[in-house]
């Protein structure tokens, strides 16, 4: 049996690829998952119903959040290029993939936010002159971002740690090359509990960054 | 002058199934303090919000002089119109200068520091510019209320409506918004104002109507019923 530390400093470069990977994906499936999902929960929110948009949204948020990712992600990439005709590399389908999942659960997350917003508050932009981009601009996201920063932090730390799914389309990312390391050195204890011990950190980095700001926006 | 003529709500009275404001006209007369009062229900805060644009109207015109005011755009409305809530409808989020800043910035195109100027200008008038730095939920309800008028000021409206403006004061900060309003309405402000404090409304005595079931069942102005005014429904239901 080898000795786990020396598997670990061996194993390290290329863990520390598969965590950049990891990193990489998740950043681009948070910007894609934040401004998709933020248009989205505006739009479906109590005062901004746009009918017949309204549907289409509720059916794809529909799609989405009763699909598991799992089966999604297998769709993208197996049979979406097929029909369109399309060759997207495994990055980017995991990628868009993740992002728009969680876009149907951000959405979800901003419109609730946007509708705790008292009336009076779009009342009193109105009357000030206030166009209703503005409205949204200045009074009602700056307001529902405090409301919603704990579920929206929840939402970012989930999707982190969903990136792991994608190693079945073959992304490289942190549980892939872990994976790679075991099939090779035979140490699955060493190296699940490593990438473990990576995710728990990246995680615990979120949090803190996210609670910061939430404090600073409170007080 | 403000013409109303002949406006009927869109919204309807949930128990008769009817308009909250069924063919009402009056008119208001500028820089005078024109007083809606009736009993709750009676559609006074209808009306002002149907002035403001934030209820709309089925039938019927409001004019401004010549201009419809239903034809008007949001930010042109907000420079004739001030509109001071019951409940305030301070910006939870910004500080007391930024709730009257802001406006200034975001719909009159005004920099910083002119806006900021003008902000503390109006803030001053109303005793609130040490308070520049507070949020609303530090504030009590008569500064609230200050602020919220002074807000509505700061962009300059030739017109003040006001609904319940006494809702959250005691006595002593109810004299002083009648002091206040009177300044403002001697500066050239039209004010109008839906109240049922009918001590206050009878300390401003000026220009009432006395509203009942959607409709203005009476009116009274001070410069032209003085006479008739103590015989009148409105004196029976102010010295009720």
């Amino acid at each position: 049996m080898t000795n786990p530390i020396t598997d670990i400093v061996n194993s390290g470069p290329l863990l520390m690829q598969g965590a950049a990977k990891t990193v990489e994906i998740w950043l681009g499936a948070l910007s894609i998952s934040l401004t998709i999902g933020t248009l989205w929960g505006i739009f479906r929110s109590r005062r901004l119903t746009l009918y017949g948009l309204t549907n289409v949204l509720d059916g794809i948020t529909f799609l989405l959040r009763g699909i598991p990712f799992y089966v999604q992600l297998l769709i993208a990439y197996f049979v979406l290029p097929d029909l369109i005709g399309i060759n997207i590399s495994a990055s980017t389908t995991a990628i868009f993939s993740l992002g728009l999942c969680s876009a149907a659960y951000v959405s979800q997350i901003v419109r609730a936010g946007i509708n705790t917003i008292p009336r009076g508050q779009w009342e009193a932009a109105m009357v000030l002159g206030y166009t209703t981009f503005d409205t949204i601009r200045y009074i009602i996201i700056p307001q529902t971002i405090r409301a919603v920063l704990p579920a929206l932090t929840g939402e970012c730390d989930q999707l982190l740690k969903t990136t792991s799914v994608i190693s079945t389309i073959g992304v490289l990312e942190l549980t892939n090359a872990a994976k790679n390391i075991i099939a090779r050195e035979m140490n699955p204890l060493t190296m699940y509990l490593t990438i473990a011990m990576i995710y728990l950190i990246m995680s615990s980095i979120l949090t803190t960054v996210s609670g910061s700001i939430e404090k600073r926006l409170c007080s | 002058m403000i013409t109303i003529k002949k406006i009927t709500s869109s919204v309807l009275n949930l128990v008769s199934g009817r308009p909250i404001l069924e063919n009402i006209s009056c008119k208001i007369l500028p820089e005078r303090i024109t007083a809606l009062i009736g009993k709750s229900g009676s559609g006074k805060t209808t009306l002002l919000r149907c002035i403001a644009q934030l209820q709309a109207i089925s039938d019927g015109s409001i004019m401004l002089q010549e201009k419809n005011l239903l034809e008007l755009l949001v930010p042109e409305r907000a420079q004739l119109l001030g509109f001071v809530f019951q409940d305030f409808n301070l910006f939870a989020h910004l500080t007391v200068l930024e709730n009257c800043m802001q406006p200034l910035i975001v719909t009159q195109k005004l920099t910083k520091q002119v806006a900021q100027k003008r902000a503390l200008e109006v803030l001053d008038q109303f005793d609130m510019s040490a308070y520049q730095a507070s949020y609303p939920s530090q504030l009590s309800g008569g500064q609230q209320q200050r602020v919220a008028i002074a807000r509505a000021l700061a962009l300059g409206p030739k017109i003040l409506l006001l609904d319940e403006p006494t809702s959250a004061l005691d006595p002593e900060n109810t004299q002083i918004l009648i002091t206040l309003l009177k300044q403002l309405c001697n500066a050239g402000i039209t004010i109008v104002l839906a109240s049922q404090d009918m001590d206050f409304v009878r300390k401003i005595q000026d220009r009432v109507y006395l509203m009942s079931d959607g409709k203005i069942s009476e009116a009274y102005d001070i410069q032209e019923d003085g006479d008739t005014y103590e015989i009148s429904e409105i004196y029976l239901f102010l010295n009720r």
